[in-house]
């Protein structure tokens, strides 16, 4: 093996190997562990360092998903529903923070569909999409694909409960 | 036969007058950019007409504490106006030492504020934003005749069926009804043109109603000139729930009724909002549209 | 726009309607070319009411290019669509890698530094510059750590690469201030490796603290070090547009605007200081 094709080896591999890590929290804690087995090309690297390195990028992704996801912005237990996420999803290229705001939204069920809903409809294939939430009737269509988003929501009457009327 | 030659040349010729009359800008000419310094007084005028324009340069005066606004009543606190304030402004101050409530304003102020905005109107219309307009008589024989030759038509049909049979009628009818619609779209043409409407779009596409409410809320430094802007843009009902929607109240738009001045109802670009003064009227024009038009209501009765 | 320096920042929506009543207040906007991809209506509306009133320059996140798979082909389309709708003076992304072997990282990620990265930037830079003729920029992105395994130092690494592919640099001041805190990397060394003449714009803006490491987050005012950066890159490059690139905790448009006043303040002090050649 020549030391050039060496080079473009290590160069080649410590990219992948940093790609799998920071992607990984099951790769890191291994290589947290053994270094030179679970990433031989990145074994001089801290396993701090690379920890920090995939923190600062989930915090990235749960700030833009607080951002896209309006109504869970505030909730407590994110972070950790959020990591849990994180393991078995990693999107990528153009829209990924959309694509991961929905994918999240899905976990999290009733809580954030509005929000889900809207998002999706952003996607300029997207025709639209018709929801009952929150005490609202919202509705997004665009009349062809990429066409201009049009949206709008109407307050819907509540039913009065049982608690309620019994208060009156 | 006739009917048919009679009425296509009729729609031809309506269609000729139509391409030269209407004659704009060519739409793809690139719109003008948006201005600097901003005059709201202008969007709203474009946007609505010169009743917009009024309370486009009242809420001025009011987010500059000139002038207060309280239960419909308008009133100048005893600042004074600046050196370089403009007639618009000058007009109003002028006309609150009379007038308590809008309409009452709106018809004191309705002369020096059309003379002041006749200027404004002809650059815009030089421009290719608004329409030429069909003067308001011409307008309204236009309408009268179209309903004439709808009476004419349909009473003539009658005999015209037991002559030449259903075919000649239907050929009649079906002509005439596109000659009516093709009239009636000519004369009841919306007052901005498409480039007139592009130029506005891009306003409101620089200047969403929701940033401009923001910042009239948090952004006291940079908010003057964000109220009159967002009237300009979006009209004065989208001063509720603003620091300023008493002026909402003040100033709204008349309902669109028929009691309230007799021959009112127009197209809402008249100086109160609901009354009188139709689509592609100018600024001189629509003062005479709503002198002749609704009288003493025009202001008083419909400016409510 | 300005006799020396022009001076404009990042845009962001907030401003919008800042911008276009105080034109002046900006020689130009540097736009995420990533937001306009989405070729909606809305976002057309956005592009056109934007590049109509300013002169704007495009700039990326995504491109990818430390990457050895190469760029996305239909990335590229799309980032020269919007170039092609914008006509700007140039474009720009980062010296940096987003994806490898098939992980997709979503974030820049520094390049080792090595000849053999320095081969595959040049490749896929080369595949940038053969599809348009507006030119291309690149911008030092900031870092927590360095790969292991580094041939050379990084101004070095910069200096062989705009040899290479003739290139534009964008230098930002706040990301060479961030790797000196994290890396011990001195940014006056980098400044004075890099060809001055390669240099066509400067980002600012400030950075957090975060446990004694500096986190290039751009959300907050432009600290003394930085601006000490900057006038050492006026002075060896002084027509580099300078562009204040806040992203975070977006302030009043009045505080940025005096920090636009102060970095045209300052490259005219640097520019008056000189002495005539």
């Amino acid at each position: 093996m020549s030391a050039r094709f060496a080079a473009t080896t290590v160069t080649d591999e410590m990219q992948i190997e940093f790609a799998r890590l920071v992607t990984s929290p099951a790769a890191r804690a291994r290589f947290a562990n053994a270094p030179s087995e679970e990433a031989p090309a990145l074994a001089d690297l801290s396993s701090q360092s690379v920890t920090y390195y995939a923190n600062a990028l989930l915090a990235k992704r749960l700030h833009e998903i607080r951002r896209l996801l309006p109504s869970i912005g505030r909730r407590g237990d994110l972070r950790a529903r959020f990591a849990a996420h994180a393991m078995g999803f990693a999107p990528g290229g153009h829209g990924r923070h959309r694509e991961d705001a929905i994918a999240f939204a899905r976990t999290l069920g009733d809580d954030a569909r509005l929000d889900r809903l809207a998002l999706e409809a952003t996607r300029g294939d997207r025709f639209g999409a018709l929801a009952i939430a929150h005490g609202h009737l919202s509705w997004w269509f665009r009349p062809w694909k990429h066409a201009r988003l049009w949206s709008g929501r109407l307050a819907v009457p509540r039913r009065r409960t049982g608690e309620s009327e019994q208060r009156r | 036969m006739v009917f048919a030659i009679v009425t296509t040349l009729a729609l031809a010729t309506l269609l000729a007058l139509r391409a030269t009359y209407w004659a704009t800008p060519r739409d793809d000419d690139s719109i003008p950019p948006i201005p600097q310094p901003i005059d709201p007084i202008e969007l709203a005028y474009l946007r609505r007409g010169p009743g917009d324009a009024v309370r486009v340069a009242a809420v001025a005066l009011a987010e500059r504490g000139i002038i207060r606004i309280a239960d419909d009543v308008l009133s100048t606190t005893g600042e004074p106006l600046g050196s370089r304030d403009d007639a618009f402004a000058n007009a109003i101050y002028d006309g609150l030492r009379v007038a308590r409530t809008f309409p009452e304003l709106v018809k004191i102020i309705e002369l020096p504020f059309r003379a002041a905005l006749e200027p404004l109107d002809r650059r815009l219309r030089e421009e290719g934003l608004l329409r030429r307009s069909i003067p308001a008589g011409m307008q309204a024989i236009g309408t009268l005749g179209l309903v004439l030759v709808g009476i004419i038509a349909a009473v003539a049909s009658r005999p015209i069926g037991a002559r030449d049979g259903f075919f000649a009628v239907a050929l009649l009818l079906t002509s005439l009804t596109a000659f009516e619609i093709v009239a009636f779209g000519t004369l009841m043409r919306p007052r901005l043109t498409r480039r007139g409407k592009r130029y506005l779009a891009q306003f409101q596409t620089g200047f969403p109603s929701d940033t401009l409410r923001a910042s009239m809320r948090h952004e006291r430094a940079s908010a003057l000139f964000a109220a009159p802007l967002l009237v300009g843009l979006y009209g004065i009902s989208a001063l509720a729930a603003t620091p300023l929607s008493a002026a909402a109240l003040a100033m709204r738009r008349p309902r669109r009724s028929t009691g309230s001045g007799g021959g009112c109802g127009g197209c809402g670009t008249g100086w109160s909002g609901g009354c009188g003064c139709c689509s592609g009227s100018s600024g001189s024009s629509c003062g005479s549209g709503c002198s002749s038009g609704c009288g003493g209501g025009c202001g008083g009765g419909c400016g409510g | 726009m300005s006799a020396g320096s022009p001076v404009g920042m990042l845009f962001r929506k907030r401003y919008l309607a800042d911008h276009l009543r105080d034109r002046e207040g900006v020689d130009f906007l540097e736009l995420c070319t990533d937001h306009y991809l989405d070729n909606t209506p809305s976002v057309a509306d956005e592009l056109g009411l934007l590049v109509k009133h300013f002169t704007c320059v495009p700039h990326g996140i995504d491109l990818s290019l430390g990457s050895r798979d190469g760029i996305v082909e239909s990335y590229l389309d799309d980032v020269l669509r919007v170039v092609e709708q914008i006509r700007p003076p140039w474009f720009s992304d980062h010296l940096a890698f987003t994806r490898a072997g098939g992980y997709e990282i979503g974030h820049l990620a520094p390049i080792p530094l090595t000849r053999d990265a320095l081969d595959t930037l040049a490749r896929n830079v080369a595949r940038v510059t053969a599809r348009t003729r507006v030119p291309f920029a690149l911008e030092n992105v900031a870092a927590t750590f360095a790969f292991p395994h580094a041939e050379m130092s990084p101004g070095a690494f910069v200096r062989e690469l705009v040899a290479r592919t003739g290139c534009g640099l964008v230098i930002d001041v706040a990301n060479l201030a961030c790797d000196e805190i994290n890396l011990g990397h001195a940014p006056e060394a980098f400044i004075d490796a890099v060809p001055p003449e390669a240099i066509v714009q400067v980002h600012l803006a400030g950075a957090h603290d975060d446990g004694g490491i500096a986190v290039d987050s751009h959300s907050s005012p432009v600290p003394p070090r930085v601006w000490q950066l900057l006038e050492r890159v006026v002075d060896v490059a002084p027509h580099a547009w300078l562009t204040l690139e806040r992203e975070e905790a977006l302030p009043p448009y009045h505080e940025i605007a005096r920090e636009l006043d102060a970095a045209r303040a300052l490259a005219a002090r640097v520019r008056n200081g000189r002495v005539p050649a």
